[in-house]
């Protein structure tokens, strides 16, 4: 079976973030991008149906600079079959419109029986890409995916919701997008490594797609300004003198300052 | 400024976090915002939007709808703004407003301020603040020349105001058939499954300073008030107190939950590997060279024992108000 | 009349003989030939190398047996058994032509005398080892020996001999009291002994001693190549051809061109790996100071060893079938019946087991590599090919991938324990000059304690006035625990990237608080283009505490032990340094621990299993702190940032009251204010 899988390239979470000069977007020069966790499960799953199946191509595509394609010999080297890097030229920032508009550009050159997501990438944090590409190729859907079982002509999915799990019988093609627990992913084993290092990975231009919102004046989500928050600073003590005060400092704390609970 | 509030319903009762949103759209729009109600047998909870910030609720109660399927809840969305045509969408940001939203917006051909943290409104345009990054920076964000603006808001952070006020006005939305291709069969509530480790967003976790399994109804209580997972250091697991699915560290599971409770660890490299990207982190420790306060967000040095009960009752009562 | 001068039924008894010993020697030759084929279906490895060296060693190790001398007694009676065996074979050469040539002597005159003294005194000598083997086998039973079959076969089998020849012999002067001879005294005394038997007893005695004598011999020969006695043939070939390298080097892969990676099946094994196997002799010694038999883990060097030999015992049929049709190796990659190595005859909790503390390697008489190099080349196989290995080991390699250090924290922090201290980097001192670059290493750069240990070596640095810096970010994880874990790939590239940056400043001389990145940076960036001058804190600082360069005047009032790290200590001989920092602060009292020095107890932390979850068997951090606690001093030193979190986890896992120091640390509180 077909897989389609669409994987984001992001900074390493324990990648310290800063600001570039223009206020807007981070300073790459320090960055380690990985691909983002949530696709590497999707990226797993997509290559289990096709081992499972013993048929199918599992192609993986990434939009943006140069660097995707290191992320997407990384999926080429743990079993993915084909590559597409759309080469996103000059546009630095797309919107999850943009992207999805390109990735179902792609997505519409050949006919897959799945197209994957991961939930959410780990940059932006949006978890838009993935329903929208979706509406745009008219598929039905399923997100938050941590358990698929494949059948004919359909899958069954269990989609994670707060504090639950909604069972989804879904019709194929479908789009759907990975939640952690979905699977474990494997590591890619050094023969994958080589066999990648020789694959040729097919390049597209997102000019060429027909996306209006990548060009800036056109984007539907637009980085008016990039904060930090502020430093990390030494970790603020509650005095412990009085523990009944402490609790409610640390409630208090968490609830209006933090704003966790 | 017009708002159009996506309210999820579930159980037959009205989400907290759509409250929240209905009520900020009141804000910002300076009176009174549209709402769409889909589900079935939801008619009757359509009037107690009025006082959160509803004046106009479109119904739309059907069978197809008892459960979630992003046809027919679209639907229903897409039909109300038909109706409404209103300037702004506002939804929560919970899975189903993370599913119908950026649907939605596809759609229209629009995208998604998503998961906001702040919102307001400069001359006519959604300004919100974001946590990008896995929380690290925040971003403003706005619509650009978007023709239809749509924001999603992060649950537990806007408030829902109830005021007193008129009922709301309600009208039924008309939908034709509803054939979904993704249908919900059922929805499964773990009865007494224990919250992983690895899926939860807040985690209490106990280490050798518990001094004893014994002790773990301390931790617990804290774990309930919080609605978080149990987590554990490698220590208490080596010594047998608890199951190591519970245990955090670099040769255990590895989380990045939002907020992070330290009782009684260290916060030897081996668990801050484990843990250290969680967004906020509380220690509780009585030693004050713990290494785990150099990376904590707030911190007591002092008994567990006598803190942690102290804090999980003001967590209660904070969440009770 | 000689033995073979009869007739056996019917048979003259010369021809008789002949034929014995033509088949005993075609039947022996047939089996070694059989094992020496399949040698040559190995792996290659280049050992005619450096020959001058090898013989030295040779001589040291295999005639003079030096390491059969750390157990005294074990050592006396093998010597005794191998002299005499070697002495005898020319007795044996002498007899076999004697029973087909009437009237041949091998030695004659004053040569022959002198061998028949020699002869005559190392039979004795055999006996008494003999006996002294049996001893301990029977009575003292050490722990290190199973008390096989095979090996009481073989006592048997020598005492056997070595008896029926004397007692023919002692027969024989009996019989023609003219062949008594001064220089063979033990003869002389059983011919006394024998003086009252009737001539037809003697004649029989003569004869059938004779007889049985070399048909022992014979069979013993034929029996040598199925036993652990093969030792006897393998073991002088087997450090002939003994690892020339320092221990602590791991062979590379040539990664670009190889096909296959590991071992994961016996005709992956080197020549000389399955040569181990041959020649293990059973003695057990490997497993004394081992840790995973310490603690019950399934990792047995003395086992493992041999179930390498019985897998390529078992796999010799099929070997050697395939080689015959495709003569110079063996390709076997058809499914076959064959029990497999992996997953067969070794669990991959044994391959996962190993600590790599080097124990097994130093302890090998006959120089085996028991374990190590054969565990990593499972590894590599499980990781490479398979990517089957313990989950928690993934986290590792991700953080080494991603971020340079296992624990996967921010690569761009790695400098930040050096923030606000006079420390500058390589890019900073641009233009000044630097004698000695600090490789700080991950835990250095990011755990607590190591940091600490970081800063008090680059305070006594300073005080020293020794010109150094550190490489800050450049700095990457040498790779040294995804070396040890399998994942040679990963090693290379970080190897790689480390020595283009320590090239690019043209460093030479290195200091380091991490005994792991010494080995590595030390003995395997040579492979991959890195020649660097590389010491461990603890003997630079040793060194400068030595030529009062620091002073260590304050006094820290404490009893103290110090527990070798296996990579400082066994795997680069670094023994001292340490030592004699502890020694020189005033008011420290320095004990030895039992089992210290070449026989320091691992951590338990190397080869990789600080990254993993130890589940089976118990702890061997506690066990190491048991023995350190019993002791009784209130403080140990370490060496190692590894057994600093060992130790210290101990400690608190079992509650005892002895603690871990870094030696740096302790030196740093001693030193002489500046003035």
């Amino acid at each position: 079976m077909n897989s389609l899988v669409c994987i984001a390239c992001v900074p390493d979470t324990e990648t310290r973030i800063k600001i570039a000069a223009d206020g807007k977007s981070i300073d790459e020069s320090d960055v380690k991008w990985i691909v983002s966790p949530y696709d590497e499960y999707a990226l797993e799953e997509a290559l289990r149906i096709k081992e499972k199946k013993g048929a199918g191509v599992v192609t993986v595509v990434g939009i943006g600079p140069e660097r995707v394609k290191t992320s997407l010999r990384e999926c080429l080297a743990r079993g993915a079959d084909e590559a597409v890097w759309v080469d996103s030229g000059d546009a630095r920032y797309l919107d999850a419109l943009a992207t999805a508009k390109a990735l179902a550009a792609v997505a519409k050159g050949a006919s897959y029986d799945f197209v994957w997501f991961g939930q959410k990438g780990v940059g932006y944090d949006e978890a838009m890409v993935g329903p929208m590409t979706a509406e745009l190729l008219d598929l039905p859907h399923v997100a938050n995916v941590v358990k698929l079982e494949v059948g004919d002509g359909k899958v069954t999915a269990d989609r994670e919701i707060e504090g639950a799990h909604e069972v989804v019988s879904c019709t194929l093609p479908a789009a759907l997008t990975a939640q952690k627990g979905l699977n474990e992913p494997r590591y890619a084993s050094l023969k994958g490594i080589m066999a990648a290092k020789k694959k040729t990975i097919a390049e597209r231009k997102l000019a060429d797609l027909g996306v209006p919102e990548a060009d800036p004046a056109n984007a539907k989500v637009r980085w008016r300004k990039l904060e930090l928050p502020p430093p990390r600073k030494d970790v603020k003590l509650v005095p412990a003198d009085d523990p009944a005060a402490a609790g409610k400092e640390l409630a208090r704390l968490l609830r209006e300052e933090a704003k966790v609970i | 400024m017009k708002f159009l509030v996506f309210v999820e319903q579930r159980d037959g009762k009205i989400r907290k976090a759509s409250l929240e949103a209905l009520s900020l759209a009141r804000r910002l729009g300076g009176g009174p915002a549209a709402a769409v109600l889909p589900g079935k047998g939801v008619s009757a909870l359509a009037k107690d939007l009025g006082r959160y910030g509803a004046g106009t609720v479109y119904v739309a109660d059907r069978d197809e709808l008892a459960l979630y399927s992003t046809k027919g809840y679209v639907g229903a969305l897409a039909a109300a703004v038909e109706k409404e045509k209103p300037d702004a969408v506002l939804l929560a940001a919970t899975a189903m407003g993370k599913d119908v939203a950026p649907r939605f917006a596809a759609r229209r051909g629009v995208s998604v301020l998503a998961d906001l943290m702040e919102l307001k409104v400069e001359g006519g345009k959604l300004v919100g603040s974001r946590p990008v990054y896995s929380g690290k920076a925040r971003a403003e964000v706005d619509c650009g020349n978007a023709a239809l603006q749509i924001a999603t808001t992060r649950p537990n952070v806007f408030p829902a105001e109830a005021q007193d006020g008129a009922e709301p006005k309600v009208e039924t939305l008309e939908l034709g058939s509803i054939e979904p291709r993704a249908k919900v069969l059922r929805v499964e509530t773990p009865e007494s499954r224990e919250l992983d480790v690895s899926e939860a967003d807040i985690i209490v976790s106990g280490g050798r300073g518990i001094k004893g399994p014994e002790n773990w109804p301390v931790i617990r209580d804290l774990q309930e008030a919080l609605g978080a997972a149990l987590g554990a250091s490698r220590a208490v697991v080596d010594a047998g107190w608890i199951d190591h699915q519970h245990q955090v560290g670099q040769t255990g599971k590895v989380v990045s939950p939002t907020l992070y409770v330290a009782c009684g660890i260290s916060g030897a490299i081996q668990h801050l590997a484990g843990m250290g990207t969680s967004k906020v982190i509380v220690a509780i420790n009585k030693d004050p060279d713990a290494p785990i306060f150099k990376v904590a967000t707030y911190g007591v040095v002092g008994d567990l024992f006598q803190i942690v009960p102290e804090f999980a009752r003001a967590v209660r009562a904070a969440k009770a108000e | 009349m000689l033995p073979t001068a009869r007739v056996i039924l019917g048979v003259p008894g010369r021809l008789v003989f002949g034929l014995l010993v033509l088949f005993a020697v075609l039947a022996f030759a047939y089996s070694v030939i059989r094992r020496v084929r399949v040698l040559q279906a190995g792996a290659p490895d280049n050992r005619f190398t450096r020959i001058p060296e090898r013989i030295g060693r040779t001589l040291e190790y295999a005639f003079a047996q030096r390491r059969m001398f750390r157990d005294l007694y074990a050592g006396i009676f093998h010597i005794f058994i191998f002299a005499g065996f070697v002495v005898l074979t020319v007795r044996v050469v002498s007899l076999v032509v004697e029973g087909l040539v009437p009237g041949w002597q091998l030695l004659p005159g004053r040569v022959g005398d002198l061998y028949t003294l020699a002869k005559d005194v190392f039979e004795v000598l055999v006996l008494v080892g003999v006996a002294m083997a049996v001893y301990r086998r029977a009575f003292a039973r050490p722990a290190r020996l199973d008390l096989t079959g095979d090996a009481w076969l073989i006592l048997f089998l020598i005492a056997l001999l070595i008896s029926a020849d004397l007692v023919s012999e002692g027969a024989k002067v009996a019989l023609h009291p003219e062949l008594k001879t001064p220089f063979a005294p033990a003869v002389g005394a059983i011919a006394g002994l024998l003086g009252g038997c009737s001539p037809a007893t003697l004649t029989a005695l003569y004869e059938w001693g004779w007889w049985i004598h070399l048909v022992d011999i014979l069979c013993f020969a034929n029996y040598l190549p199925y036993s652990k006695h093969f030792h006897i043939l393998a073991s002088i070939p087997n450090i002939f051809f003994m690892n020339l390298e320092p221990m602590g080097r791991l062979a590379p892969v040539d990664i670009e061109n190889s096909e296959r990676f590991g071992v994961s099946r016996v005709e992956d094994l080197t020549w000389k790996q399955m040569l181990d196997g041959y020649t293990c002799t059973e003695c057990g010694r490997c497993r004394v100071v081992c840790p995973t038999v310490l603690t019950g883990k399934p990792l047995d060097p003395k086992a493992f060893i041999g179930e390498v030999r019985d897998a390529v015992y078992a796999a010799t049929p099929e070997i050697l079938q395939a080689s015959a049709f495709a003569p110079g190796g063996a390709t076997a990659d058809k499914a076959s019946p064959r029990k497999e190595l992996i997953g067969g005859w070794i669990s991959e909790d044994t391959i996962w087991a190993c600590t790599t503390c080097g124990w097994c390697t130093t302890a090998c008489p006959v120089f085996i590599i028991p374990a190590v190099d054969k565990i990593v080349a499972m590894r590599r196989h499980l990781v490479l090919e398979k990517t089957e290995f313990p989950k928690e080991v993934q986290t590792a390699f991700r953080g080494m991938e991603t971020n340079g250090n296992p624990w996967g924290m921010a690569a761009a922090s790695r400098a930040d324990w050096a923030k606000g201290l006079p420390v500058l980097t390589m890019a900073e001192a641009k233009g000044q000059e630097v004698e000695v670059l600090f490789w700080v290493g991950c835990a250095g750069s990011y755990e607590d304690r190591a940091k600490r240990v970081s800063r008090a070596l680059t305070e006594i640095l300073h005080a020293a006035g020794v010109k150094f810096a550190i490489l800050g970010t450049e700095e990457t994880c040498t790779g040294d625990s995804a070396r040890r874990m399998g994942n040679e790939y990963l090693f290379q590239t970080l190897a790689q990237q480390n020595i283009e940056t320590l090239n690019g400043y043209g460093i030479k001389k290195i200091v380091t608080n991490c005994p792991h990145c010494l080995n590595c940076i030390k003995n395997e960036y040579k492979d991959f283009g890195g020649s660097f001058e590389v010491v461990h804190g603890a003997q630079l600082v040793a060194d400068l505490i030595a030529a009062g360069r620091v002073r260590m005047t304050g006094e820290i009032a404490e009893t103290i032990t110090f527990h070798d790290p296996c990579y400082l200590g066994r795997y680069n001989g670094v023994y001292d340094a340490p030592r004699q920092i502890l020694r020189s602060i005033p008011g420290l009292e320095l004990k030895e621990l039992a089992r210290s020095r070449e026989q320091g107890l691992c951590c338990g932390a190397g080869g990789g299993r600080m990254w993993m979850e130890e589940k089976l068997g118990t702890r061997i951090n506690q066990a190491r702190m048991k023995e350190i606690a019993e002791a009784g001093t209130g403080a140990v030193g370490v060496s190692c940032p590894f057994c600093m979190v060992m130790i210290g986890n101990a400690r608190d896992e079992i509650g005892v009251a002895t603690q871990p120091f870094d030696v740096l640390e302790l030196a740093r509180r001693s030193m002489a204010p500046a003035p």
